[in-house]
């Protein structure tokens, strides 16, 4: 599994959380506002469309109000065909620029009078129109027609809404009973219509609710020739209010007015395009910005992360030098404050460890040395020298065996010395060793001590250094036994503690230090008066050098009573092998 | 190396969403761009001088209206100028408009413009008058022959299927009045108690066509009247209701006009086949920019005729046929 980079963690996090974050304020922000946006435009539009209405309805009310001044006119004139009352009521009508005619007609349909005085055509039948019969049923109530076409006066067809209600007048003193016709053409209607900003193509048009017909519509040809449509429907379900309308070719805004009284709605369409209000440009804008954003923020997480990224795997970089074996590239420390401390980390282990290693090179230096002293001062030519001395003259008395012995142990001795150049051995060859070496001391001092040896069998077979009894035996004979005038006993013991450690102690009963000599010997400044000064210091320090600074020897000594030198060591188990590798090694 | 590589990317990404940035704030255009050029549609009309042709240009400029096109109108002075209409229609190939809409004073004449107006690649289509001289995008108009059958049938009906049968026919009737007349005729064959008395052609003087078939209705006895052109249609009309006969001749025309409904509504003919000349402007008009957009056009869009009688004249729906909102 590949494990991802810190840049394209941070990258990642920052730009998907970022993203998250301004995908939701943005959605917010923006259903908000078109929300409001359209709230606005919806009222704007809707108050338009209001105002058209009251026009409207004004209109209709003037026109009403018009007719029942007339209607009202001819019903308390003494005589209509008086000239008098007609010329008032034409002078009524003259007011108007969108009166088409007033006909007077009775119950049968017979015409009275009509203004103006055109002759009405004979072939039609005026109580079949749509107009009286509408009247009639409706008795003293005002009947407003649709539009439709003027059917009263010889080739003229003219696209009129007809008021007519019931009235009764006097003719020439008879009452009459009939319907007062007053038609009326759309140009006032069409200019209140058209004074309208509903956008650049918006528009306004009026529709009458009994049977959907269209009372106006500025293309209004169009709209009977069937070739323009509108959405009719939604304007007759609905009594008032704003409506989107995407059933066309473009969405558009509806907005419904009902004029009371006449059955009559005022609608008007607003291209929603051109407000700027589709919500597909809307969203197109701010995709763009989300987009934008996200890809900004993408570049700074990208930039900011490898401001971390890059000093990190620089100092890696650096720290493969080790693989290599070098030790001593230093790792610069750039970069943010924790990469600048973790090269200064770095830098002091790789000091820590360069001083580690040369102080393993100069252990492993001295190791040796010391060892080579040892054997060198083993192989002593005066020892060698006397012994064999000592030998040559056991023979010329014929003491054959000792002579004997004296050889036995001298080549034992020097087999265990040289060990075929191993530094540990067990401790039974250790003490095979230095019990050789008292035989050997006991025959040339004419057995002026005797020797004990006392190890317990368990740690014999432990490991030991090579060399570690004998040059302290040799230094107990040299300064204790032989300057004593007693005969002395030496006497070597061995053991193993709780802790695992193992205790070799060399006594002796000679000469025995004063406290001072002890403390001297103890601070390791020993200065031998005679030998190669290998001895105490040798063995001390190999001991240390092997096993670790704890270890080592101790010395106890009373004048005149002895001495008693103890040494100390973990108890390991021998490893022949990896010893003869270290040899070969160094 | 490496690192530059990524930094130049990272420069090209910066720049690109901050160009985002700035164009999304930027207004974009509305998407009702007028386009920087305009379809430019010559309509040639049979004349100038008729209402017909008068509604079929307003519904035609009504369409140019909605659809960004510009359109001009050209007309000889009255619909027989065969010569005058063929010269305009050669001038006009010669500026090389987008679409020329024909309504044709002749069909043979003008087969020589149309292979010249194929060889300019300018397509032509014929409203009103059916052209078969040549080949046209398309024809918006009315079937000519079926309508003088169905003429023919109506007025059978009226005679009982037995009498006198009077044609009045208009000289400068063009085509339509051509195809009409041979539907009548091939009708009248399945007719056999109905004999063809006469047949008229009216000029452009009413007066003097009246006076003439006033001189037929009283000296020859008519039954029927089929006359397949607004004029003949008035003088036919016209001179029924001048002549007190004791009986009646029934008249059945084509076309209207408020004179022509003033006289169906008075009785003094019985039916009027009527065409719906705004909506066959506003549909020429409409293939013509879809045809020079590319887009293909149906090679025949009939026109229905619509029957009308003194009882239905004054129905909704007709109404808002016969009777043009005058704005």
């Amino acid at each position: 599994m590949n494990r991802p980079s810190i840049q394209f963690i941070l990258t990642v996090t920052f730009s998907l959380f970022s993203l998250i974050i301004i995908v939701i304020v943005g959605v917010l922000l923006t259903t908000q506002f078109l929300n409001s946006s359209r709230e606005n435009v919806s009222r704007n539009a809707q108050q338009i469309i209001n105002q058209v209405s009251y026009n409207l309805e004004d209109y209709i009310k003037t026109t009403t109000n018009l007719y029942h001044m007339l209607h009202h006119t001819i019903e308390h004139s003494d005589s209509i065909t008086q000239n008098d009352e007609l010329w008032k009521l034409e002078s009524m009508l003259s007011t108007r620029s969108d009166i088409v005619s007033m006909t007077l007609v009775n119950t049968q349909g017979k015409p009275y009078m009509a203004l103006p005085n055109v002759k009405l055509k004979e072939t039609v039948k005026l109580n079949e129109e749509a107009w009286f019969k509408s009247a009639i049923e409706r008795d003293g109530y005002l009947s407003i027609s649709i539009p439709h076409v003027q059917n009263l006066y010889a080739e003229q067809f003219e696209w009129v809404v007809s008021l007519s209600k019931t009235v009764t007048f006097l003719d020439n003193g008879r009452q009459v009973e009939g319907v007062l016709l007053l038609d009326v053409n759309f140009n006032r209607i069409q200019e209140l219509s058209e004074r309208v900003s509903l956008g650049k193509n918006g528009y306004v048009y009026i529709i009458e609710e009994s049977a959907g017909n269209m009372v106006f519509h500025p293309e209004l040809e169009l709209v009977y020739a069937g070739l323009k449509d509108e959405n009719v429907e939604l304007a007759l379900r609905q009594t008032y209010g704003s409506y989107i309308d995407e059933s066309g070719t473009e969405p558009v805004l509806i907005s419904i007015q009902s004029i009371s009284n006449v059955g009559w709605k005022v609608v008007g369409i607003s291209h929603l395009s051109e407000l700027n209000l589709s919500s597909d440009q809307f969203l197109f804008a701010f995709l763009k910005i989300l987009v934008a954003l996200t890809i900004l923020l993408f570049v700074i997480a990208h930039v900011i992360s490898s401001q971390i990224s890059k000093p990190i795997r620089k100092l890696e970089v650096t720290m493969r030098g080790i693989e290599r074996g070098e030790f001593n590239v230093q790792a610069s420390g750039g970069g943010p404050l924790e990469i600048k401390n973790l090269a200064d980390r770095y830098n002091n282990m790789l000091s820590t460890i360069r001083n580690l290693m040369e102080r393993i090179v100069n252990e492993q230096e001295s190791k040796r040395k010391y060892e080579l002293d040892a054997l060198q001062a083993q192989i002593n030519p005066h020892f060698l020298y006397n012994t064999l001395n000592t030998v040559v003259r056991m023979i010329s008395k014929q003491r054959n065996d000792d002579a004997i012995t004296m050889i036995t142990a001298l080549s034992r001795l020097f087999r265990i010395s040289l060990s075929r150049g191993q530094s540990i051995v067990t401790v039974a060859e250790e003490v095979e060793h230095v019990k050789n070496y008292l035989i050997i001391q006991q025959m040339r001092f004419k057995n002026k001590f005797e020797f004990e040896i006392e190890v317990e069998e368990d740690i014999l077979q432990y490991s030991s250094l090579k060399l570690i009894l004998q040059p302290i035996v040799e230094n107990a004979l040299e300064h204790g036994i032989e300057p004593s005038v007693d005969s002395g006993m030496i006497k070597i013991s061995g053991y193993k503690t709780e802790k695992d450690m193992i205790v070799l102690s060399i006594s002796d009963n000679g000469l025995g230090m004063s406290e001072e000599q002890v403390e001297q010997i103890n601070k390791q400044i020993y200065s031998s008066k005679k030998g190669s000064g290998v001895g105490l210091k040798n063995v001390n320090e190999r001991i240390k050098l092997y096993f670790g600074i704890q270890y080592g020897l101790s010395i106890q000594s009373e004048i005149e009573e002895g001495t008693t030198v103890s040494m100390m060591f973990p108890a390991q188990q021998i490893d022949r092998g990896e010893e003869q590798q270290n040899e070969r090694k160094t | 190396m490496r690192g530059k590589r990524n930094m130049v990317f990272m420069i090209i990404l910066v720049v690109i969403s901050i160009s985002l940035i700035v164009s999304a704030f930027m207004p974009t255009e509305p998407k009702l761009t007028a386009n920087p050029e305009k379809i430019s549609i010559a309509v040639i009309m049979r004349t100038i001088n008729d209402d017909y042709w008068r509604y079929l240009q307003r519904g035609a400029d009504s369409a140019a209206r909605d659809s960004n096109a510009q359109i001009t109108f050209y007309a000889p002075d009255f619909d027989g100028d065969i010569e005058g209409q063929l010269k305009i229609a050669n001038s006009v190939l010669e500026s090389f408009p987008d679409v020329i809409i024909l309504g044709a004073n002749a069909d043979e004449p003008f087969s020589e413009f149309l292979v010249k107006a194929n060889n300019y690649r300018i397509p032509i289509i014929a409203v009103d008058s059916l052209l078969t001289s040549g080949t046209t995008a398309s024809y918006i108009g009315s079937n000519n022959f079926a309508a003088g059958q169905q003429a023919m049938d109506e007025i059978a009906q009226f005679m009982g299927e037995k009498g006198n049968l009077l044609i009045v026919n208009y000289t400068f009737g063009g085509i339509n009045a051509k195809l009409r007349k041979t539907g009548v005729l091939e009708q009248l064959k399945l007719y056999d108690q109905i004999q063809l008395a006469r047949t008229i052609e009216c000029s452009s003087e009413v007066e003097h066509c009246k006076d003439t078939i006033k001189w037929v209705y009283e000296n020859e006895s008519i039954d029927g009247v089929v006359a397949l052109m607004t004029n003949p249609t008035l003088a036919s009309a016209l001179a029924l209701k001048e002549t007190q006969l004791e009986q009646s001749i029934h008249i059945v025309g084509f076309d209207s006009s408020n004179a022509l409904l003033e006289l169906l509504q008075e009785g003094q003919m019985q039916t009027l086949f009527v065409q719906n000349p705004f909506t066959q402007g506003y549909l020429a008009v409409k293939q013509a920019v879809e045809i020079a957009g590319g887009k293909l056009i149906p090679n025949y869009t009939e026109m229905p005729m619509t029957k009308i009688n003194s009882e239905n004249m004054f129905w909704l729906q007709n109404q808002k046929l016969l009777f043009p909102v005058v704005n």
